[in-house]
């Protein structure tokens, strides 16, 4: 594109052959444009394990609980809250159990029955939360213990507490 | 840079390129800044919550990232960033080893004897993984004196995780 001429008696304005630059910065762009994938932001659900570790510290669990509990039998994530047995969803509800083609339990079912216990909640010394006892055996995917969790967020449960399978002996 | 000029029987059309190179490299710099070349961290599909909230990391705060992923062979391993995959015990040792070199630590009204470790430590755990995981990196925490712990989700999502996964 730029052309370099020579002219007698004329020193000649200096001019850059600007090509092989925009070449360049043009495939560094291309490539840039394709290499990109943009991060999606994560969030936390925050939480606070106890201060105290060992027996001592456990507070003695209330009778008044909300107790959900998650349980894989082969692949298939059963789930009760208190005593009645979650029913499992019509269709496949999340990207995971379409993936898995297995579908989980019904998270409303959840939420309606913990909105209810809390409803009814009487605390003992006049102020405190609803506790929820989360209780999933290890098997269970990751994915509906964060679905149980974020349905106590939801309904801004602070005091929750995960049930420990075994105590480890130290 | 470019110039401008006219002569007599030059024809010749030239353009002046000089704010469509501004514009390339503007936008070269852009993709450069936000392009993640390599992957940091492991390759974890979270679960989506859509109570999970973006939290500004605070100046003097400092926060371990625990990764549970997938290995090639569909094997389940926990790292801390994308170190080398670690057992349980290795956690806690780990964790520890991190706790004191943080060195900062807060009172424990409840009890003196147990050091508190301002450490945050932030779990990112694949979706499909055993959930067995937490109870083993809440534990290893405990250990270490660490109770800040958080879970990480994504609040939504827009694509099928599953679409580039092998």
């Amino acid at each position: 594109m730029a052309r370099r001429k020579k002219a007698k008696g004329d020193p000649g304005e200096v001019e850059t052959d600007m090509t092989s630059m925009i070449d360049v910065v043009f495939l560094l762009l291309i490539f840039f444009m394709l290499a990109t994938k943009f991060k999606m932001p994560e969030g936390t659900l925050r939480s606070y394990l106890p201060k105290n570790r060992g027996e001592s510290n456990s507070r003695p669990i209330l009778s008044e609980t909300c107790r959900i509990t998650l349980m894989s039998e082969g692949g298939q994530v059963r789930a009760w809250a208190d005593q009645s047995q979650v029913p499992l969803n019509d269709q496949l509800e999340s990207d995971y159990e379409q993936f898995t083609g297995i579908a989980g339990p019904n998270l409303n079912f959840i939420e309606d029955h913990i909105m209810a216990a809390k409803a009814s909640y009487v605390p003992l010394d006049g102020n405190g939360s609803l506790p929820v006892v989360i209780d999933f055996g290890k098997e269970v995917p990751y994915k509906y213990v964060i679905d149980v969790l974020n349905i106590c967020a939801r309904q801004e449960i602070v005091n929750i507490a995960f049930a420990q399978p075994e105590i480890p002996l130290e | 840079m470019a110039s401008k000029r006219k002569k007599k029987f030059d024809h010749g059309v030239e353009m002046d390129m000089t704010p469509m190179i501004d514009i390339v490299f503007l936008l070269i710099v852009f993709f450069m800044v936000v392009t993640e070349l390599s992957v940091q961290q492991a390759v974890v599909i979270l679960p989506v919550a859509s109570e999970a909230k973006v939290e500004e990391p605070q100046p003097d705060q400092i926060i371990l990232v625990v990764n549970v992923s997938f290995d090639k062979d569909q094997k389940q391993i926990v790292q801390l960033m994308n170190g080398s995959p670690l057992t349980p015990e290795e956690l806690v040792t780990v964790l520890k080893g991190e706790a004191a070199a943080h060195g900062k630590y807060e009172d424990n009204p409840n009890n003196p004897k147990v050091k508190l470790s301002t450490l945050h430590v932030t779990i990112r755990c694949d979706q499909g993984a055993d959930a067995g995981n937490i109870h083993k990196i809440f534990s290893a925490c405990q250990k270490a004196g660490i109770y800040q712990v958080s879970c990480s989700a994504i609040n939504d999502r827009l694509e099928d995780p599953y679409l580039d996964q092998p």
